[in-house]
């Protein structure tokens, strides 16, 4: 199982959103991560077949994204999506497997099977309209496990979820990516950090990173320090070093920097995590790279 | 009492989790749909209110020519591009409601259950067409060829227009202005009727059917136009 992603690129009038990707996926939890515009939809919609790259080709096991085979192993949850506005949640998992091209007894079978999953079997002959968003983000999800997707890809798919339902996403989705692609976008770290086998940094429709959790951390390893100091202090801190988090505690504050060289006094080393990269590729200050 | 025992056995007793359902489930030989179970399942997803509009232009001119004996055929060419509202509003319907990005990226894509939907309605407009035909005829001073002529025109004026019109304006603005088209054309078909002297006389008939041929040509393309846009993916971002 293998989707390949070849130096794909998509320019939107004159501004280019993705820059010559190029990816090799195999079975596993990809998190793609990026700030509000990186171009991580373009990218997603590419590859589910509902953006046209403007230049590159993408292809699953041999089968280019244009084929209904390619489109038949895929699970596709969109950034955002509508539903006919007579739709109960039943009727749109049913309309979505008519789509897929499942059979009547066999979509109400996982319908209901998928519903239980997302824990709306209560609400299933419910108008869609009534629902929360975090309840139609549910749906969502789930539509996308119909046709047991062989390569599922869901853009912020946890976007609006409360913490419970994001706990037991997360666990779906670990389990899932035992013998499919999953590729999920996300700019909320610790959605991707505990589950996602691989990382893919994504900035300016660049891909800056791809890697395990070690491997793209190993960039500031070693260089987080936090240090407790008077405002004016952390003032000219902030002009020395890129900065990670910055919170006032009483009168102090609490600096949480990355520096490579000696250490300020006073300053203590930290453990590196995903959000400590994040924040130091996503900051404000730019020219980190 | 006996649902009160069986609540009261599922309280005591907890049902086992099934083993291996998910293996169970995946060894279940799943059947490939036919293309006719595929149109079948998507006419069900045809909004109601277009089968209504077309039993109740049926019934109106059932009794207008059959019971009332009047010259239908004025009305009836007016009730064509309702007709005709229901293709074209079809073709923007997921984008209307934001499914099209859902649509486009499952196995029957959009463009498949555009052609699958697009179809059925035209086949049960034809349908409604053969049947309103000799109503509309058998009170008036027309040929049934002529007749057919005089229906066809305002409907394939609508498909043109409104097809058009919805590649152009997308969303919720696009249902009205075709349903301003519709209208607007079933109301001027009524209003040139009333207003020239032999509207529907013999000799004019050559230019309906040259009318005809155009607007027919004019409809086509613009339907090849439509699902060539579906095609292309770039089109439904905002
Ligand atoms: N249809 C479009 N026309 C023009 N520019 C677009 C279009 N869609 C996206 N863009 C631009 O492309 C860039 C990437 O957008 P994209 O939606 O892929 O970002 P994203 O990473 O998904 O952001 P977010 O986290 O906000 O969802 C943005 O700068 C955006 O302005
Ligand atoms: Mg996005």
């Amino acid at each position: 199982m293998e989707l390949t992603v070849d130096r794909v690129s998509k320019l939107y009038k004159n501004k280019i959103a993705v820059d010559r990707v190029s990816l090799r996926l195999h079975e596993g939890v990809y998190g793609l991560l990026g700030e509000n515009g990186a171009g991580k939809t373009s990218l997603i919609r590419m590859v589910c077949g509902v953006l046209k790259p403007s230049s590159g080709s993408i292809s699953f096991d041999g089968l280019d994204v244009g084929d209904e085979e390619y489109r038949a192993a895929l699970g596709y949850l969109p950034q955002d999506f509508g539903y006919y506005p007579e739709f109960s949640a039943q009727d749109f998992m049913y309309y979505m497997a008519s789509l897929k091209g499942l059979t009547k007894p066999v979509a109400r079978a996982k319908t209901r099977e998928l519903l239980e999953l997302v824990s709306l079997s209560d609400v299933a002959k419910k108008k869609i309209r009534t629902f929360s968003g975090g309840m139609k983000q549910r749906l969502g999800i789930a539509q996308t496990l119909l046709n047991d997707p062989k390569l599922l890809v869901l853009d912020e798919p946890t976007a609006g979820l409360d913490p419970k339902e994001r706990i037991r996403f997360r666990n779906l989705i670990a389990r899932l990516g035992q013998n499919r692609i999953v590729l999920l976008s996300t700019h909320i770290v610790s959605d991707v950090e505990h589950i996602a086998g691989t990382i893919l940094l994504m900035k300016k429709g660049k891909m800056l990173h791809q890697g395990s959790l070690e491997d793209i951390t190993q960039v500031i390893r070693g260089k987080v320090y936090q240090c407790l100091m008077e405002n004016h202090e952390a003032q000219e801190l902030t002009r020395l070093y890129p900065i990670i988090n910055y919170r006032s505690q009483g009168e102090k504050v609490l600096l949480r920097f990355v520096c490579q060289g000696d250490p300020p006094a006073g300053a203590v080393k930290v453990t590196a995590g995903l959000e400590d990269l994040y924040l130091y590729y996503f900051s404000e200050a730019e020219g980190h790279e | 009492m006996n649902s009160n025992m069986k609540r009261l056995l599922k309280e005591c007793f907890e049902a086992p989790e099934p083993e291996k359902k998910q293996e169970f489930i995946a060894s279940l030989p799943s059947p490939d749909v036919s293309i006719m179970d595929f149109l079948l399942s998507q006419a069900a997803y045809i909004p109601k209110w277009i089968w209504s509009l077309s039993a109740l232009i049926f019934v109106v001119a059932l009794v207008g020519a059959g019971y009332l004996k009047k010259d239908m055929l004025w009305c009836v060419s007016a009730c064509m591009p309702l007709l005709a509202l229901a293709p074209v509003t079809e073709s923007g319907r997921s984008q209307r409601w934001d499914m099209a990005e859902l649509e486009m990226s499952s196995r029957f894509s959009l463009k498949s259950v555009l052609l699958a939907r697009l179809g059925i309605l035209g086949l049960a407009d034809l349908l409604l067409f053969f049947l309103l035909l000799p109503l509309a005829w058998m009170n008036g001073g027309s040929s049934i060829l002529e007749t057919g002529v005089y229906m066809l025109c305002p409907y394939m004026l609508t498909v043109l227009l409104g097809l058009w019109a919805s590649r152009i304006v997308h969303g919720r603005e696009c249902a009205y202005l075709c349903g301003a088209i519709a209208l607007g054309v079933a109301l001027g078909n009524a209003l040139l009727y009333q207003t020239i002297q032999g509207f529907y006389a013999r000799h004019n008939f050559p230019y309906w059917v040259l009318a005809f041929a155009l607007l027919s040509v004019g409809a086509v393309k613009q339907c090849i136009e439509t699902i060539k846009q579906k095609e292309e993916p770039v089109w439904n971002l905002r």
